[in-house]
């Protein structure tokens, strides 16, 4: 066993949560992506509401996927990797943090739409870059480094209020980070592997 | 009498240095309590031999098993008791003041080839 394998033992198993990016991350990006949908989406020129069912089809897998995802993430998590009990100081810490800035920033959205855009990809941003610091800036973990800094440089060059550009950028990139979170859980965590059958298997002819 | 670094590595308590239930520990260090599943990939180990390593150390007192029932299906979760957080604590103590002999560490001139 070397301290990498430790290191990763140790890693995975205190950012087990975090790493789950199907729970909360792809769901809340694919949601973001839909909220600006009016139906004008097209593919090489032709609406997709040319198709009435195509169209249906396409609007609701969008509307819905969120909801049966974020539903059934955690039943998958919990079946193919097992339960893991983080230690309750740091769940009370980000519980806390993430609900003191979901409040201020919904609360912010009813007085000043222009500044409620830039703080959401400042704090997204931030959320990435700092989540890549603290936890000691592991190679692994570098997409957020460079989703937090492409969402910190959009807060600054995206000039509109609600445009589709604020939610596809932040959208987009909440799915990636979901993505590649969970891809990393997946590469460590191998299915477990079966045992050899030690006991023989009775002979043919007993069982005639 | 001065022991070289070596002679410590070799006395250390083999309960928590083998490589298998360090695993474990190290594992359970980082969570407050975790399922069975989830220790078996994350050490890779196979279902008999997790078992038996879960055993020894609930045996020591450093890892407390709790069984309990989900539906039909019997849930197993294990947590680092207060001595085996002390344990795994003093253990990595010791190997950081271990390797840092290591690299100090000279051969006495008697021994030095000529």
């Amino acid at each position: 066993m070397t301290d990498q394998n430790l290191d990763r033992i140790r890693y995975v198993t205190s950012h087990f949560h975090h790493l789950q990016g199907l729970r909360w991350k792809v769901p809340l990006g694919l949601y973001l992506i839909q909220c600006p949908w009016d139906g004008s989406l097209s593919i090489w020129g032709v609406s997709i509401w040319d198709s009435k069912w195509f169209g249906s089809f396409v609007y609701w897998a969008f509307c819905l996927s969120p909801v049966i995802l974020a539903i059934a993430s955690p039943l998958y998590y919990r079946r193919r990797f097992g339960l893991v009990y983080r230690k309750a100081k740091a769940a009370r810490y980000l519980r806390f943090l993430i609900g003191t800035l979901v409040v201020a920033l919904t609360a912010l959205d009813f007085f000043n739409e222009f500044l409620f855009v830039r703080l959401v990809y400042l704090s997204v941003g931030g959320a990435f870059l700092g989540t890549w610091l603290r936890r000691g800036r592991p190679r692994l973990q570098e997409h957020y480094a460079v989703l937090g800094a492409l969402l910190l440089g959009a807060s600054m060059l995206d000039r509109d209020r609600y445009g589709m550009n604020f939610f596809w950028i932040v959208g987009t990139a909440l799915i990636l980070a979901g993505l590649l979170d969970h891809w990393q859980l997946l590469r460590t965590l191998k299915r477990p592997i079966d045992e050899p059958q030690t006991i023989a298997p009775a002979p043919m002819e007993k069982l005639r | 009498m001065n022991t070289t670094p070596f002679e410590d590595l070799a006395r250390l308590d083999r309960l928590t240095h083998d490589p298998s239930r360090l695993a474990i520990l190290t594992a359970l260090s980082a969570c407050e309590q975790a399922e069975f599943l989830f220790l078996q990939q994350i050490t890779g180990l196979t279902k008999g031999n997790l078992s038996s390593h879960l055993a020894v150390l609930e045996e020591a007192g450093l890892v407390e098993i709790e069984k309990r029932f989900v539906g039909k299906k019997t849930q197993t979760l294990a947590r680092l008791s207060g001595p085996g957080a002390e344990a795994v604590e003093s253990y990595w103590k010791e190997m950081t003041a271990l390797h840092k002999r290591a690299t100090r560490w000279r051969p006495s001139p008697a021994l030095a080839p000529s």
